[in-house]
């Protein structure tokens, strides 16, 4: 197995070895053995940016084009000519797969940004209402068997991303519950571990998603605010204790996060209007927060650091904003937040050291 | 000061002229007494109702007879939504408001203003398809 390392490496150990031959120091020979441990990495990377890019400016345009609703073509062609584009470039996609692996990935991003212009031509063509949840569940559910087929990372990121936007639909003007994530979120999970190779991204999108289901769950069975926040903050907390073991560093900083923002939330008066001791509710939270935290920073935990600052910085700011001078606001904010770079900065070098050691 | 007219932008399916139908609006005399009733009774959520038509003078035009909670026997009828209103703070003068129809007519880019301003002066006929309670835009004109 060759050592991977980044291509810019790769070039400096080039050099340095040719330097060193000219020297007389290192033999032609063990150069090239010892230049063969090692691989750059990713090399194509380049090319793989440019197509993903394209293609993703290319299904703006598309989606664009049909947002522009031009008059010249009636909607009726205008479909047929979605119909075919779509074909054809999912077509151009499959023939392309077996040589031009990165070329053909970018035709099937056509083809799904395609699908979804065509539903949202139907919607605008027969003037149809408030379907713009519908309309990203059925793009999401359309998809979902491309990421399947390519073992495709990008598309269900995206799957996922439209199916968060459909859990929405819940505080829609209708109030739909979204009942179709019940069976979707165990498919994505299912779909991540079995068949994209257990991605980070696919588990953090999932996790959203999840949350996100759960919020707007609860929104329709018009459960109080406060309940829905403090369910998040102890998925969270849960999330970040005891991580998935597949998913270590993505567990602890997506479970990190939720807790730290629905935390900071719950810090504030507002979020428990709708509960009769809304007066006490947030400092005694404050306090058993403060708690976790310590506990966290003990454990080493950088997104506490973050999340521990953050805290600080919303005290500071509600306190002192009315009554401190502007300017002496600014400096001192200022003074805190380069105060806590300083501190991330530091714990996460002392992480590193102790993890080389 | 004065304001322009906007035109109203929908990020995915373009430009469209709001709309709002008269027989969104209707007061007591238009409701079923029985919904009357039920609308007072609680204080919040939706509720499911149905706009009866019928044909107006003029003949093409239709206009709100009745707004029930039962699926009425007509064919001719609409399916939609009302908020409870709870009791009437000022009496018969309170209007009620329900959805029945769609209320986005979308248009070319850059081509709503003028029938944007029609709207606004309420000078729009909108033609209709409708099934089964449920109602298809298919053009709007001027009066």
């Amino acid at each position: 197995m060759k050592r991977k390392i980044s291509k810019p490496q790769y070039t400096f150990l080039e050099n340095e070895f040719n330097f060193l031959q000219q020297r007389g120091i290192m033999e032609p020979e063990d150069a090239r053995d010892i230049l063969a441990l090692y691989e750059p990495r990713g090399s194509a990377n380049f090319v793989r940016v440019l197509l993903v890019f394209g293609a993703i400016l290319i299904g703006i345009g598309i989606l664009s084009f049909i947002a522009g609703n031009w008059a010249g073509l009636t909607p009726f062609f205008k479909f047929g000519l979605i119909v075919i584009a779509f074909i054809l470039f999912y077509l151009a996609g499959y023939k392309l797969e077996e040589n031009y692996e990165k070329t053909a990935r970018s035709m099937y991003y056509i083809g799904a940004a395609i699908y979804g212009a065509g539903i949202f031509l139907i919607g605008q063509s027969f003037h149809l209402q408030h379907t713009v949840y519908t309309d990203f569940l059925l793009w999401a559910i359309g998809i979902l068997p491309l990421a399947y087929y390519l073992r495709d990372q990008l598309v269900a990121v995206f799957a996922s991303a439209f199916l968060i936007i459909y859990s929405f639909s819940a505080f829609s003007a209708d109030g739909i519950t979204p009942y179709w994530l019940l069976l979707l979120i165990p498919a994505l999970f299912w779909m991540n571990e079995k068949r994209l190779g257990r991605k980070g991204s696919i588990f953090i999108m999932g996790v959203l998603l999840a949350t996100a289901f759960v919020v707007n769950l609860l929104e329709s069975f018009g459960v109080d605010e406060w309940i829905s926040i403090l369910l998040v903050f102890a998925g969270g907390v849960l999330l970040a204790l005891f991580p998935f073991k597949q998913y270590k560093p993505e567990s602890y900083w997506i479970g990190s996060i939720l807790f730290g923002i629905t935390g900071i939330m719950l810090t504030f008066p507002f979020s428990w209007r709708e509960l009769a001791i809304e007066n006490t509710a947030p400092y005694v939270f404050t306090a058993l927060f403060v708690i976790l935290l310590i506990y966290f920073l003990k454990k080493d935990s950088l997104p506490a650091i973050l999340i521990t600052c953050a805290l600080i910085y919303r005290y500071y700011a509600d306190i002192t904003y009315d009554f401190m001078p502007k300017s002496l606001f600014f400096i001192i904010g200022g003074l805190l937040l380069i105060g806590f770079g300083f501190w991330f900065e530091k714990s996460r070098r002392e992480t590193v050291k102790r993890h080389e050691e | 000061m004065e304001t322009i007219p906007v035109d109203p932008r929908d990020i995915l399916y373009g430009d469209y002229v709001s709309l709002q139908f008269a027989i969104e609006e209707f007061d007591k005399e238009a409701i079923d007494p029985s919904l009357v009733e039920k609308l007072a009774s609680k204080n919040s959520g939706n509720l499911t109702v149905y706009a009866v038509l019928e044909r107006q003078d003029s003949g093409d035009l239709y206009g709100l007879k009745t707004v029930t909670a039962k699926k009425p026997n007509e064919d001719l009828y609409l399916k939609g939504t009302m908020y409870y209103y709870g009791e009437p703070y000022d009496g018969d003068q309170t209007i009620y408001y329900a959805d029945f129809l769609p209320d986005r007519f979308y248009v070319s880019e850059n081509t709503g203003m003028e029938l944007e301003k029609l709207s606004q002066r309420g000078q729009l006929l909108a033609e209709m398809k409708v099934k089964d309670g449920f109602a298809v835009l298919q053009d709007i004109r001027p009066k």
